[in-house]
């Protein structure tokens, strides 16, 4: 190609128009690959608005936030963009944590099959099951308050509500975790009803931790509900000496009992949500 | 920085340590023309848009793959063809030229055109449209058989026999 | 004064023994009041109040006509309000853009592409578009408060409540700031506390003066100084009447308090009122800033 041709201004003004002929149009092309002189008299003669909107979608994308693995996982799922924004900056919701989780229950229950027919099958099941149903408690610590989330203070201050917030987190938190320790429960010796014994109990303390989250912070109520638990567990193992008594009949039940009462607490007590700053 | 006065090498080295501005100086430069080579390929300006947006997209995210050898305009076409295909790719539709009847070319094109294009542009300009196409996609757009396939919407096999037609034309009116 | 948009009567807080507010009252118009006091003041709890975050344990608020301790009134208020607190928390990893549209989201903008533009709009604002996917943590101190700016200029709020916005900030940084807060106040009401002095005496027509969770003063700047009229000389040395004396540049010493007769009186500034009114205290939390 020599250098020293360059396109006639009328050709360049019929190209922008798209009327020049193909022949003459393919050999423009493989010229403006090499001539920047060219290319910027063309430059003038194109649809400067379409160029500018194109301009803003590509600032668009660009500054678009990137959404993680498990934001993008929700989006599939179908929630709501702005939803799924709120959540990604839940600590209880990064993939460390749930890798954490799924680690700390899987080892628990293959703990559990490894050990059956010896003296530490029942032990080792008690503990999958006490974990499974604390781990959503933990995540929901983590999810919401002062001390947790650094912008507590701007989002009691914004329009949106704080019970909204919390629950929006919570749900996703407890549904996390659910389906975590489900998993992990596949690994568990026995079939039916014992891969389950979790579910009610950790609905129940999850919901009691909400509750308890009217009166204090997430934090404090999830750590008051959790010792709550592994005291109640241990105690009524070691006094009746059947360690799996807190989920049996009776420990379902009360927890089934439990979810109830808490969420008439939550219900009636939403307004509590808002406005606890620290002194 | 007058960002004007850096070559686009300079330009795309800067764009990949983040710098938006370098990426508002090649677009500047480099998306008119853009826009105009993919709307010749591509009948619908919906998608030609949306083409031109995923290839300065593509161009932020890759600048540092960018060989300071390279060309950049060539470069950019080159992501932005590919962006173009595996769009069409994903559609049924098959694009069709809009001019696909020939241009007449006026006796004044001749003379502004000016003596370059010569023997090999008119025996181009004898060849069917379908056969200008095959020989634009795969000669001057440097796509491979199959890309040029999905790009005019037609059986792999049709755009070699068409190639090959071509170049028999082409040979036939040169010699 | 015209109407006040802001109305503090009587207001009580406590926070076990101690007394953050006692008997707070003032009224703010439109435009930018500062309040200024040294630390300990009450001035944090005082914005808390206006940005409905903290409930009083007595007295009356009312911002913009509407009481925060209502329900459907706080949302109001909410939802014409931007706050920066004086600690403002970020997501660690999240970029300045992510931020900002994570607030965004707070204050209901739920529609992806406005929302962004908005966000793109305060960013420009506080000069930030260039550092738009920055991550904050690459961010210096100044740059960190401009993001806690911009989010609190998301929606044009009617009502700007900022908490100390120039602390920790350089003399050029203040400036830039000072501007960016006067070309928005318009006929918007801004809020904000600080203690610089520079700062009231440079952008706020009104200044509220706190001391022990009360009001000192509130009028305007030149009152303030007016307040310290013919009560300020130079001296060769530290005047044994002066209530407060420091050595200026130039070695002589400036004194504030009852002045003798033939003291070399000087025309007081807005730091010479707060001092005066303030005392010694200005200075022993002041060292702290």
């Amino acid at each position: 190609m020599s250098t020293g041709w360059h396109a006639d201004p009328v050709v360049l003004s019929r190209y922008a128009a798209e009327e020049l002929d193909d022949v003459r149009a393919s050999s423009l092309e493989a010229h403006l690959l090499t001539c920047d002189r060219c290319r910027d008299a063309l430059a003038p003669l194109t649809d400067a608005p379409k160029l500018g909107a194109i301009w803003h979608a590509i600032e668009t994308a660009l500054d678009a936030p990137q959404p993680g693995i498990v934001e993008r996982a929700m989006q599939r799922l179908g929630v709501p963009e702005h939803v799924c924004r709120l959540l990604s900056a839940t600590p209880s919701l990064r993939v460390s944590w749930l890798l954490a989780e799924a680690f700390a229950l899987g080892m628990a229950a293959i703990a559990a099959n490894q050990a059956t027919g010896t003296g530490l099958a029942g032990a080792t099941l008690f503990l999958f099951l006490v974990t499974a149903a604390l781990a959503p408690v933990a995540g929901v610590a983590a999810a919401f308050g002062p001390g947790v989330d650094p912008t507590y203070e701007v989002g009691l201050a914004a329009p949106m509500r704080s019970d909204r917030l919390l629950f929006i987190r919570a749900s996703a938190v407890l549904g996390a975790s659910l389906a975590i320790a489900g998993v992990a429960a596949l690994a568990l010796p026995g079939t039916g009803w014992t891969l389950a014994l979790w579910l009610l109990p950790a609905l129940g303390l999850t919901l009691a931790t909400l509750a308890v989250a009217t009166w204090v912070r997430p934090v404090w109520a999830a750590l008051g509900v959790g010792v709550g638990w592994v005291v109640l567990a241990a105690a009524t193992a070691v006094a009746i000496t059947e360690p799996l008594i807190v989920f049996h009949v009776w420990g379902q039940l009360l927890s089934l009992g439990l979810i109830v009462a808490s969420a008439a607490v939550i219900a009636h007590r939403r307004a509590a949500y808002e406005g606890r700053i620290p002194a | 920085m007058t960002v004007r006065a850096d070559g686009d090498d300079a330009l795309v080295a800067a764009v990949a340590t983040g710098d938006r501005e370098a990426l508002a100086e090649l677009y500047r430069r480099h998306a008119p023309w853009l826009v105009l080579r993919l709307s010749r390929r591509c009948a619908d300006p919906g998608t030609v848009e949306e083409v031109v947006q995923d290839t300065f997209v593509a161009v932020w995210k890759g600048a540092g793959r960018f060989r300071a050898d390279g060309e950049v305009p060539a470069w950019i076409w080159g992501i932005g063809v590919r962006r173009l295909i595996s769009r069409l790719r994903s559609r049924p539709m098959a694009p069709t030229d809009a001019r696909a009847e020939e241009v007449m070319v006026s006796a004044e094109d001749e003379v502004l055109v000016g003596v370059e294009h010569g023997d090999l542009g008119q025996a181009l300009g004898r060849l069917s449209p379908e056969l200008r196409a095959v020989v634009q996609a795969t000669v001057l757009d440097g796509l491979t058989t199959r890309e040029a396939a999905t790009l005019l919407g037609i059986p792999q096999g049709t755009v070699k026999t068409r190639s090959a037609r071509a170049r028999r034309e082409l040979r036939e009116a040169l010699a | 004064m015209t109407v006040p948009t802001i109305e503090i009567a009587d207001v009580h807080k406590h926070f076990g023994r101690t007394t953050a507010l006692a008997g707070l009252t003032f009224d703010a118009p439109a435009g930018i009041t500062g309040l200024l006091g040294p630390n300990g003041a009450g001035k944090t709890t005082l914005l808390r109040m206006a940005a409905t975050v903290l409930a009083p344990d007595a007295g009356r608020i009312r911002m913009l006509g509407w009481d925060p301790s209502v329900a459907d009134e706080r949302l109001a208020i909410r939802r014409r309000l931007g706050y920066m607190p004086q600690e403002p928390g970020f997501h660690r990893n999240f970029t300045a853009f992510e931020f900002v549209d994570y607030v965004a989201i707070l204050k209901e903008m739920t529609d992806r592409a406005s929302r962004h533009d908005e966000v793109r709009r305060v960013l420009d604002l506080v000069g930030l578009e260039k550092v738009r996917d920055r991550r904050i943590k690459a961010l210096s101190g100044g740059m960190r408060r401009r993001v806690a700016l911009a989010q609190a200029l998301l929606g044009d709020p009617d009502l700007l409540v900022l908490d100390e916005p120039t602390a920790g900030l350089d003399p050029e940084q203040r400036l830039r700031f000072r501007e960016i807060v006067s070309e928005r106040a318009g006929d918007r009401t801004v809020l904000l506390s600080t203690h610089q002095t520079e700062d009231v005496a440079a952008l706020c027509p009104r200044v509220v003066v706190m001391l022990d969770g009360a009001a000192l003063f509130d009028g305007t700047p030149q009152e303030l100084s007016g307040v310290a009229r013919g009560r300020v000389w130079l001296a060769p040395e530290r005047s044994p009447a002066a209530r407060l004396s420091w050595r200026g540049p130039d070695g002589a010493h400036r004194n504030i308090g009852d002045a003798p007769d033939g003291a070399d009186l000087v025309e007081p500034t807005v730091e010479d009122g707060y001092l005066l009114l303030v005392g010694e205290r200005a200075f022993t939390e002041d060292e702290a800033a």
